[in-house]
């Protein structure tokens, strides 16, 4: 095995994978996108010049990766009609929900299905930030962006997030004495 | 309102408590996964361009071939213009030079009117001084004035009915084809008595008071004859009791000579 491959999956193959999962949301997509993603890795590896960390710059590859993924799954006629804007555009995929413990509590699966409700970009803030715990200047490296425009996305997110939320629990009707609230 | 309970820091407490969803593959699987995904996309990127490339050299090679194809019938086209031309003048001069025995060839008129007529189908408007088109050789048809309008040249054009005789080709010549656009290429005053073929020559007795005057309706009437007599397979023509010496270029005291087909078409 490639000793590259090695190193990277010890270091780094769950952040990956979780990040590609929640972006995509599904399993088999997130596992042919990382294999994506080491595949340019080990092609680009002697490129990485260490300007950033290895994290943000495997993380970069992986969006666009997944980026790739949404372009090829649009139809023709998208492709013809529309160049797919991020900041616009809407990823819903009536995906099951993966089967985690976590998720059987109602403002946990909420906040998943939100997730639907938010941009490409605003789902990467999220991701980045909260998944994987990654500071506003990590992210902004990793998006290409400056860190304001990493705070601002941040801020829409959670609104989009909070709104999906607040719709859902209406249609759903179901009374929210479990949730601790002010 | 029960539906704006959550505040921002809710939510990022949510979301940081979002499952860790993990990849049950073995690394080794995965490794395997991509070093064929490697192989085969070199290969799926290969086949394709080739393929391309394949159609590319294809569509070259016809593209040239149209091209080249085009260009060698239009010059084809262009070298058989030119050969008839040549073939055209070389008959003129022998034409001329066949009447020069005869004839002071005066003028080159009659001439070109003879090498003008057709001999198969319809006039040839077209070009008229240089494709002289060749006379077929014991068709035995008559020969009509055809015009296109009023103001058009009147050219000669054999018939599509062949005839037993030139007694008989004759006769239709001043009758006409009933076709508007051909008429009679022989006037109705122009008479004879009889026709009397003698080998290689036909002689055409005029009738008394049968007055041909040098004029461009009697020349093209004396070349339709003649051109009607070389069909028939005669070499000379001869007008027998013409009250003129000369009609053109054509020395009636003689035997008139039919004119040389000059492209003979097989």
């Amino acid at each position: 095995m490639d000793s590259v491959f090695l190193e990277i999956y010890e270091k780094y193959h769950r952040d990956l994978f979780q990040f590609l999962f929640y972006l995509v949301k599904n399993r088999e997509t997130a596992e042919d996108l990382v294999q994506e993603v080491y595949i340019r890795v080990l092609k680009s590896y002697d490129r990485f010049e260490g300007k950033s960390s290895e994290k943000t710059w495997l993380f970069s590859i992986a969006r666009n990766a997944a980026i790739d993924h949404f372009r090829k799954q649009r139809s023709w006629k998208q492709k013809l009609f529309e160049s797919f804007d991020w900041e616009r555009n809407q990823i819903k995929d009536q995906q099951p929900l993966p089967e985690e413990k976590a998720l059987q509590n109602d403002n946990m699966r909420r906040v998943y299905k939100s997730l639907d409700d938010c941009t490409m970009d605003q789902r990467s803030v999220i991701i980045l930030r909260y998944i994987q715990s990654l500071s506003i200047s990590e992210t902004a490296e990793v998006l290409g962006w400056t860190e304001s425009k990493v705070k601002t996305t941040q801020h829409r997110a959670l609104k989009a997030v909070k709104k999906a939320m607040e719709e859902q629990a209406g249609k759903e009707e179901i009374p929210f004495e479990k949730i601790p609230m002010e | 309102m029960k539906r704006s309970q959550w505040n921002e820091n809710d939510i990022e407490e949510l979301l940081k408590n979002l499952p860790n969803i993990k990849d049950r593959r073995h690394p080794k699987d995965i490794y395997q996964n991509i070093e064929s995904r490697i192989h085969r996309k070199r290969s799926n990127n290969w086949i394709p361009l080739i393929a391309a490339m394949a159609a590319l050299f294809v569509l070259a090679v016809l593209a040239t071939s149209i091209m080249l194809g085009s260009n060698n019938s239009a010059s084809e086209d262009r070298a058989i213009e030119k050969t008839e031309m040549e073939r055209g003048s070389q008959s003129r001069k022998a034409a001329s030079s066949q009447h020069a025995g005869t004839e002071n060839n005066s003028s080159s008129t009659p001439n070109d009117q003879v090498a003008k007529s057709e001999d198969r189908h319809g006039a040839a408007e077209e070009k008229p001084s240089e494709e002289e088109v060749g006379i077929n050789h014991g068709a035995r048809k008559a020969y009509f004035i055809y015009q296109t309008n009023e103001s058009s040249r009147k050219m000669l054009v054999s018939s599509h009915s062949e005839f037993p005789t030139i007694d008989k080709a004759l006769e239709e010549m001043i009758k006409g084809s009933g076709d508007p656009s051909i008429s009679p290429s022989i006037p109705k005053e122009l008479k004879w008595d009889r026709v009397e073929e003698q080998d290689k020559k036909v002689i055409l007795e005029l009738s008394e008071g049968t007055k041909i005057s040098d004029t461009e309706e009697y020349l093209t009437a004396l070349e339709a004859i003649l051109l009607t007599a070389k069909d028939f397979g005669f070499d000379y023509v001869k007008f027998s009791n013409a009250n003129i010496d000369a009609l053109g270029p054509y020395n009636l005291q003689e035997d008139v000579p039919v004119p040389i087909a000059p492209n003979k078409i097989n």
